[in-house]
């Protein structure tokens, strides 16, 4: 039931920033994309005035505002630069990215013991269920904005603004400032989204700095099922409509995760449906000739309706192919595994805990069931996913990665919870230490060991020497490896530092190529993942410059990285494996101390060494547990130290 | 509905075959005013094979009858049906038409064209055209005012001519109707006197309604700045009625020039037109307009002052030609040379009249000349270039004692 | 007294361009208060143009333009749309064609006044709409809750024309109000026009392509060719006006484009 009342107050809160999209689409003909960018922008505002003490509710207005802020630019620049909507609207998302990372100094902002709306609902709550609490709160708000937003419609004013929307020239004439009017409606509806996102970011517990990405579409899709199912001329129906429409949209998302639903397929099915209205609503817009255009018009509403059944139908039939058989038998333990996308550091976990858990006798279909998802990188499609694992009744919900457990351990106070693959779990409130934590909390971290590489380095390469590094700060992990990195650096101070930061894998060749021409000795590359799907790039620059690379990612030696010393990530996940074995055995995850990485890999590669002309000492030939020679890669088994606890456990 | 045609000694009998109703007496009504045009003034309507006929055909026959009995021509309705027979009556047209019941009924007159056995037929090469000598004597010319002072507008009002209507039968010039100078002053334009009407085209920029007129003999003066005058005894006329291309009026003129014996002749010409080259003043010349320059041909004002066909137009209009046509420059007295311009050889005024039938007979040059004075619409009058083209009509030729 | 006044008024558009025109050349033009003027002229003389500068959806190249003795010449369209009201030549233009026929009066009924967050669009000022569309005698009164989109061109471009006199405008624009539409409607339509200008005294600025409607209608007509004012007819010249003058007049400059040196020379010696 709590997954239902969830998605349809998801659904209200969305809901302003669907009216957002109302006053844009609907009235001006504008899909503002800079939503996507506005939504984080109210999320990271209002998350960084209650971090520094602001009450959660006075933060709204300030939402409004910068929200509004970034509206007006793109009005401005729309109307006065006469720059396409649509461009001026992905101008000024692509500047808020940058804005957005500067209002939260960091890519994530965990509101998790900080006072928000729902904890200000909680102190009210007169003993319901918290859910319906909020609901109930949420739905009363929700039909006076709907009022207010209806009569400000109806008004002299909301008047001018539908005029102008519908006709710019006749409005004009009517002596009213067409630009100043699509600035001011524009503005207005990027406040309403900025307060969206600043709802949002309370009721989900953090702010983060891609929660945005996708929300024009969502929104459109909202406002296409609001006008679908109610039609009318009416402006209160309209409206209504596109509140709707929001929980609509949120019910049917929560609908399909519940049914299993591939996460990808909803996105594909989100973006057709927006594609095909807005195809539609073309034919409708221009009076075209043609018999076909013709008859489409002329049966306009049975065409809107049999484009949503046949949306229902594919849903339908997206849900049925990716249907987990369902086996109804209690006694089989079921784990929740949530992945936060498909890179190698996620695949990695996955199959460490696969295997493990097979040595460990679980046999997933036969006496255990695993119910895997992947939030193919959606910051918040996380959380939706956490509720739709505890709704599908896990015992334990394992989350890989930063993200996906800083949604699980906000949502989920009575499941247990075993991460893995996180490289601080204290930057996200999972707890104070190793064994002082949350409750139902426990899991496998650790971050590169940047000392050790840094050591390494100096083995091979005596005297002073300019090293390089480079990363994007929109990641949690980086800021963590980065602060590492300097922490060891204090250790040597024959090295000197240069930094690069990039924000996507595209600008990587060319600052890894900035750093060679400062003359640096030596890549050290922390655990970035931007940095490590564009890890080709720096390889490139280390083969023509003759600059080796070192990596704290022991899993990339066979990409041409000279020297690796970190961990594999597969070990994180078969730790997890035990973690979660223990816990299904009954132990309590509060008691069982956040565990590190028990393995840690060397890895030279002889055939890089050739390359770069670099012979390794006699020292650092013996330490190495993994080799890479003539394309070959020599490694030794990975097996967990044995552990009093573990072997007593072992079957 | 059908419609063929056959020529039967002087008649055209037109075969009508089908319904004459509403929507096909259009049709019926152009192809007749077509033949008419082409010189078919006797019809004879063959309505043997007529179905049905509206009183729209009923109009259309009535409005041919009107229009070919000034002209001396003829319409003659054969093999009525009942039905017709009894619209006529019922119309009460009956006793206005002419209705045979065959061929065998219609007297033909002799097959030869109208006027052949008093005119003779003369070849120029190009063209040929019927000619008609008469008796007229010698008339005496009559000149008023200096042409000279136009081109740098110097009238004064001293220089205004007055002349009695009833001494001026023909003529052309630069004139105005009234009594008081204060009246006409600002009215003076090109005109034509025929026949003791006075048809003139005030020179302003906006001509206002009543630009061309005409009076019956009224005993208002005519006043002119200039103008040419001569009495009316046509020693002859000219008849050409050309198919295709016409000669211009220079090339007809110097045709007309080897019949006249004065070195200056006048001419009174009427016709149908085939595109006129014309030109007219729209301000009038007097000192009070003189441009500072003194030259209304000057570059810049030009066109302020002249209206011109840059092309030869208006086709199928009525026209009323008088003029001074000179034989051979070298013989033209020093006081009429200034009334000649001097390329060309001739000063045509014509009257544009709206288009109308007329007669073929060259015997009815005179009372076609009066006719079409009285009772056509008259646009403008201008003075014609000798590129001008007449498709058909009639030149009557004057000799003049030029002292 | 002086209600628009327009000096050395110049256009270019396409500047430097292969298609460059020169849609305004020099005009100057002064219109009195009350007086209704039409604007003939051949196609792409500049008309719309003329009317477009005037009611500030373009701003000149060169000159000045006063209303009411202020000078407006770089203020933008809806800051001039407390003196001027407008009717475009397309039906659609006039119209929010999504509104009811009460929301755009209502939009006509603000015009040049700010507009506050206010519910105005209550019963009394909707029987006085309904009373205003009955005067137009197209059974509109009853359709107040119609949307604009439902309606014939010509019943637009009555409505339009009752919101550009429902606040009275020291100038009314009118820029080939009929062209698209039937005959019929389309004298419907320069029945109202007439109407309202007489009722409440407007200056009137009319570009027609219907040299009858010039004549007609108006007090004083200007005929427009390449981007110039080539002649400007008095109330009492009108009277005495034919279509065929205006023709003439056209022709006229087509002639005058013809004229060269030989020409003249030429004609002088066929004429005298
Ligand atoms: N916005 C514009 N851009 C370029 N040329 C224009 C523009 N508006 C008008 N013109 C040109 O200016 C000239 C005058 O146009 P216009 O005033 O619309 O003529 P009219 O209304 O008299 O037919 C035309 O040649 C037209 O092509
Ligand atoms: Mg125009």
């Amino acid at each position: 039931m709590e997954l239902w009342i969830g998605a349809v107050n998801l659904g209200f809160l969305y809901a302003f920033m669907a009216i957002g999209t109302y006053i844009t689409y609907k009235l001006y003909s504008f899909p503002d994309i800079t939503i996507d960018g506005t939504f984080t922008t109210g999320a990271a505002t209002a998350s960084i005035l209650i971090v520094n003490g602001w009450n959660p509710l006075t933060v709204l207005p300030v939402a409004f505002l910068v929200g509004s802020l970034a509206g007006f630019i793109t009005g401005f620049i729309h109307t006065r630069f006469r720059i396409e909507g649509l461009l001026a609207g992905i101008l000024v998302m692509t500047g808020l990215y940058s804005v957005n990372l500067h209002i939260m100094g960091k890519s994530n902002i965990p509101l998790l013991n900080d006072p928000t709306f729902v904890s200000l609902l909680a102190f009210y709550n007169p003993g319901l269920n918290p859910e319906f609490w909020n609901f109930l709160v949420l739905i009363t708000t929700i039909v006076l904005f709907w009022m207010v937003v209806s009569l400000f419609l109806r008004t002299d004013f909301g008047l001018t603004m539908r005029s102008t929307g519908n006709n710019p020239v006749m409005i004009a004439a009517q002596g009213v400032s067409v630009v100043r009017n699509k600035i001011f409606g524009i503005s207005l509806a990027n406040g309403l989204v900025g307060i969206s996102g600043a709802l949002i970011a309370q009721y989900q517990g953090f702010a983060d700095i891609g929660m945005g990405i996708g929300s024009i579409i969502f929104s459109l899709a909202s406002v296409i099922i609001g006008e679908a199912i109610l039609h009318s001329r009416s402006i209160f129906i309209q409206v209504l409509g596109v509140i709707l429409g929001s929980v609509i949209f949120r019910l049917a998302v929560a609908l399909a995760l519940y049914l299993g639903m591939n996460p990808n397929d909803l996105k594909i099915l989100t973006a057709l449906f927006v594609l095909a209205t807005l195809i539609t609503t073309q034919f409708f817009r221009k009076k075209h000739e043609g018999r076909f255009t013709r008859m489409f018009h002329h049966h306009a509403r049975i065409f809107r309706w049999s484009f949503l059944i046949l949306f229902v139908l594919l849903f339908v039939f997206f849900v049925v192919k990716n249907r987990p058989k369902k086996e109804n038998d209690a006694h089989r333990p079921r784990i929740g595994l949530l992945l936060a996308n498909q890179s190698s550091l996620m695949t990695n976990t996955r199959n460490g805990f696969y295997d493990e858990l097979r040595k460990l006798d679980y046999r997933p279909g036969e006496n255990c069931e695993i119910i895997e998802l992947n939030a193919e990188g959606d910051i918040p499609m996380n959380r939706t996913m956490v509720d739709h694992l505890v709704s599908a009744g896990v015992d334990v919900l394992v989350p890989v990665s930063t993200a996906s457990t800083q949604a699980a351990i906000t949502k989920v106070k009575e499941i247990p919870v075993v991460f893995a693959t996180v490289a601080n779990p204290f930057s996200i409130q999972a707890g104070f230490s190793d064994s002082n934590h949350l409750p139902n909390v426990t899991g496998v971290y650790g971050s590169a060991p940047s000392y050790e590489l840094l050591k390494l380095f100096t083995m091979m390469k005596h005297g002073k020497q300019k090293i390089g590094t480079l990363y994007n700060p929109a990641f949690p992990n980086t800021k963590v490896n980065l602060a590492d990195l300097h922490k060891a650096l204090k250790s040597y101070p024959q090295l000197e530092l240069s930094e690069v930061s990039v924000s996507g894998t595209s600008e990587v060749y060319q600052a890894a190529q900035s750093l060679a021409a400062k003359g640096i000795s030596a890549f050290i590359l922390i655990n970035d993942l931007t940095v490590f799907n564009a890890l080709e790039s720096v390889i490139r620059v280390s083969r023509a410059q003759k600059i080796p690379v070192y990596s704290n990612d022991a899993e990339r030696l066979q990409d041409g990285v000279l020297l690796v010393y970190g961990y594999e990530y597969y070990v994180s996940g078969m730790q997890a494996a035990h973690l979660v074995d223990r816990v299904l055995k009954g132990e309590n995850p509060g008691k069982i101390p956040f565990e590190r990485f028990k393995i840690t890999s060397f890895g030279i590669n002889y055939d890089m060494a050739d390359q770069l002309g670099v012979i390794f000492p006699d020292s650092i030939r013996k330490a190495a547990t993994i080799t890479f020679i003539h394309n070959k890669l020599n490694k030794q088994p990975l097996v967990l130290p044995e552990d009093r606890e573990i072997q007593t456990k072992t079957h | 509905m059908n419609i063929q045609t056959e020529k039967w000694n002087n008649f055209l009998i037109i075969h009508l075959e089908g319904r004459i109703d509403g929507l096909t007496s259009t049709g019926f009504q152009r192809k007749v005013d077509q033949l008419t045009a082409e010189g078919h003034l006797k019809l004879i309507l063959d309505f043997s094979r007529v179905i049905f006929m509206s009183s729209a055909g009923l109009r259309v026959i009535i409005q041919i009858t009107r229009s070919l009995r000034p002209i001396g021509g003829e319409v003659i309705l054969m093999t009525l049906p009942d039905q017709v027979r009894e619209l006529f009556r019922v119309s009460g047209m009956e006793p206005f038409l002419k209705v045979v019941s065959g061929l065998e009924a219609i007297m033909p007159q002799s097959t030869s064209g109208p006027g052949e056995a008093i005119s003779s037929r003369l070849d120029f090469g190009e063209f040929a055209v019927d000619w008609m000598a008469l008796t007229g004597k010698t008339g005496q010319l009559l000149l008023l005012g200096d042409p000279d002072k136009l081109a740098s507008s110097a009238y004064p009002e001293g220089d205004c001519h007055r002349v009695k209507p009833s001494e001026f039968r023909f003529g052309a010039g630069l004139a105005a109707l009234g009594d008081d100078y204060n009246d006409f002053s600002n009215l003076f334009g090109e005109t034509v006197v025929t026949d003791h009407h006075f048809f003139s085209f005030p020179a302003v920029t906006r001509p206002g309604v009543d630009y061309a007129f005409y009076t019956a003999e009224a005993d208002h003066p005519f006043n002119f700045l200039y103008g040419f005058g001569f009495p009316g005894d046509f020693s002859g006329v000219f008849r050409f009625d050309f198919t295709g291309e016409s000669p211009d009026l220079g090339q007809l003129l110097k045709a007309a020039a080897t019949v006249a014996s004065s070195s200056v002749f006048g001419v009174v010409m009427l016709g149908v037109s085939q595109g006129l080259q014309w030109m007219h003043l729209k301000k009038v010349p007097v000192l009070e307009n003189q441009p500072p320059s003194g030259n209304i041909f000057a570059e810049d004002i030009f066109h302020a002052w002249m209206n011109f066909s840059p092309e030869r137009e208006e086709l199928n209009k009525t026209i009323i030609t008088t003029g001074l046509v000179s034989r051979d420059p070298e013989l033209i007295p020093e006081r009429v040379r200034s009334f000649i311009p001097e390329k060309g050889g001739m000063h045509l005024h014509g009257i544009v009249f709206e288009n109308g039938l007329l007669s073929r007979d060259i015997r009815d040059f005179e009372t076609e000349l009066a006719r079409v004075a009285r009772d056509f619409r008259a646009e403008k009058v201008v003075h014609l270039l000798p590129s001008s083209r007449l498709k058909s009509g009639f030149i009557g030729i004057i000799n003049l004692d030029l002292h | 007294m002086t209600m628009i006044e327009i000096a050395g008024l110049t256009k270019l558009f396409n500047a430097g361009s292969l298609d460059e025109v020169l849609a305004l050349d020099d005009v100057c033009l002064e219109i009195r208060e009350h007086d209704f003027l039409t604007v003939i002229g051949t196609n792409g003389s500049g008309k719309s143009t003329l009317l477009n500068v005037i009611a500030g959806n373009i701003i000149p190249d060169k000159g000045i333009i006063r209303i009411k003795g202020k000078e407006v010449t770089r203020h933008p369209d809806f800051k001039r749309a407390k003196y001027i009201a407008r009717v475009f030549q397309n039906p659609f233009q006039g119209t929010a064609p999504d509104m009811t026929i009460a929301e755009n009066l209502l939009m006509a009924w603000l015009r040049g006044k700010h507009r506050w967050p206010l519910l105005s669009l209550n019963r009394k000022i909707k029987s006085f709409f309904r009373d205003q569309l009955a005067s137009l005698d197209m059974d509109l009164e009853k359709r107040l809750e119609n949307v604009m989109g439902t309606l014939s061109g010509g019943q637009r471009q009555a409505v339009t024309l009752l919101m550009a006199v429902l606040q009275t405008p020291d100038v009314l624009l009118l820029d080939e109000h009929t062209a698209a539409l039937d005959p019929k409607t389309a004298a419907q339509v320069i029945r109202l026009t007439r109407k309202f200008v007489e009722e409440h005294h407007l200056t009137a600025i009319m570009v027609t392509h219907s040299m009858n409607q010039a004549l007609e209608l108006g007090n004083r007509t200007i005929m427009m060719h390449h981007g110039r004012i080539i002649d400007d007819i008095s109330s009492e010249e009108k009277k005495k006006l034919t279509i065929d003058d205006f023709l003439n007049k056209f022709e006229d400059i087509r002639k005058q484009e013809k004229l060269t040196p030989e020409l003249i020379g030429r004609l002088k010696a066929l004429y005298c």
